[in-house]
């Protein structure tokens, strides 16, 4: 994204439209901090600048990695769906993505004000990868690292707004993938948080409760929920 | 994506805050010849309960996803009674 000087008057409209604190008023004119925009076109979809002095570009490679990891309301080309990740557990009653006995992770860096680079989802995947986790091979980041949790480009340095990481393992190795999260924490320049994903017991207890509880993880209440309405097509449905 | 229309608040507000989230299965059940059509019938329900937020109605057609917030146990319990009763007149898109 970049501002037109000429036809930027400097008021200001801008500034607290960026979702990464990018822009700023200097010597009269807003200015974009191009090390630090994500490419989310926020400021431009609004139309906020009367003078339409805000204009998006093209990016060359691998600047070009920001933007669909930032816009909110693009939809991935990858996953089909708005968003970093992918449905995850949404429609695992269609899927099957998360077996019984297997508990799926989404860990995701940064938030809008904060943002991440991918250097830090790097030291993540990579830690994840010497647990033999498996990635999703749908999730957008999945594609950029090799086997071993290693970027496969050099996109180290891109900042965007937010990036998933997206894996699966056994139950059984649960508080082994907690605990290596935690022992990164300190490493990573951004924010993170750590979604788990279980199917419920036939009795209704959720096999992964009692587990965070004794790591020492606090569950928030807005837990997701498949109800299991969805089916799979049958022929009949085919076009 | 789930919590695009949440509403921010402590721990204990968000206690009675329920974001119900209808989508395809991407690759699976987002191109069949009704696929819109049943997913626009979903997002009707949805929005008879009288949800506190909705997905703007212009984007029903372009999104792969439906999404409304409910502030209200009962109205959360029936929205997917209704779903269920009437979905299971017809093939459905995912709910979660």
């Amino acid at each position: 994204m970049i501002i037109d000087e000429d036809k930027c008057v400097g008021c200001g409209t801008c500034v607290p439209y960026c979702t990464v604190n990018a822009i700023s008023l200097i010597d009269g004119k807003a200015r974009i901090d191009p090390d630090e925009c994500v490419e989310c076109y926020t400021c431009y979809r609004l139309w906020v600048c009367p003078e339409g002095a805000i204009k998006p570009t093209e990016p060359d490679w691998p600047r070009a990695i920001r933007n669909p990891f930032s816009d909110v309301v693009g939809t991935h080309k990858v996953t089909g769906i708005p968003g970093r990740g992918t449905e995850e557990m949404k429609t695992n009653d269609i899927t099957g993505r998360y077996g019984p006995g297997e508990v799926g992770f989404c860990v995701e860096l940064g938030r809008p004000g904060v943002g991440a680079r991918f250097r830090d989802a790097e030291k993540i995947s990579v830690l994840l990868a010497e647990k033999g986790v498996e990635f999703e091979e749908q999730n957008p980041y999945t594609a950029l690292i090799d086997r071993d949790g290693r970027l496969r480009f050099d996109i180290g340095e891109e900042r965007v707004l937010s990036c998933l990481i997206e894996f699966k393992t056994g139950v059984e190795k649960v508080p082994e993938i907690l605990r290596a999260l935690k022992s990164v924490e300190s490493e990573v320049q951004t924010v993170f948080t750590v979604g788990v994903i279980s199917r419920v017991n036939p009795d209704g207890t959720i096999p992964v409760l009692p587990i965070l509880e004794r790591e020492g993880f606090s569950v928030r209440p807005n837990a997701k929920i498949n109800l299991g309405l969805g089916r799979k097509p049958s022929k009949e449905d085919e076009p | 994506m789930t919590h695009t229309l949440h509403r921010m608040g402590s721990e204990d507000s968000l206690r009675n805050d329920f974001v119900v989230v209808a989508i395809y299965a991407h690759g699976i059940n987002d191109n069949l010849p009704d696929s819109r059509e049943k997913m626009l019938r979903i997002a009707e329900i949805l929005k008879s309960q009288k949800p506190v937020n909705i997905i703007d109605e212009f984007l029903w057609n372009l999104t792969p996803a439906i999404q409304a917030v409910y502030d209200d146990r009962n109205k959360l319990k029936e929205a997917p009674r209704l779903l269920k009763k009437r979905t299971l007149e017809y093939r459905s898109p995912s709910a979660a």
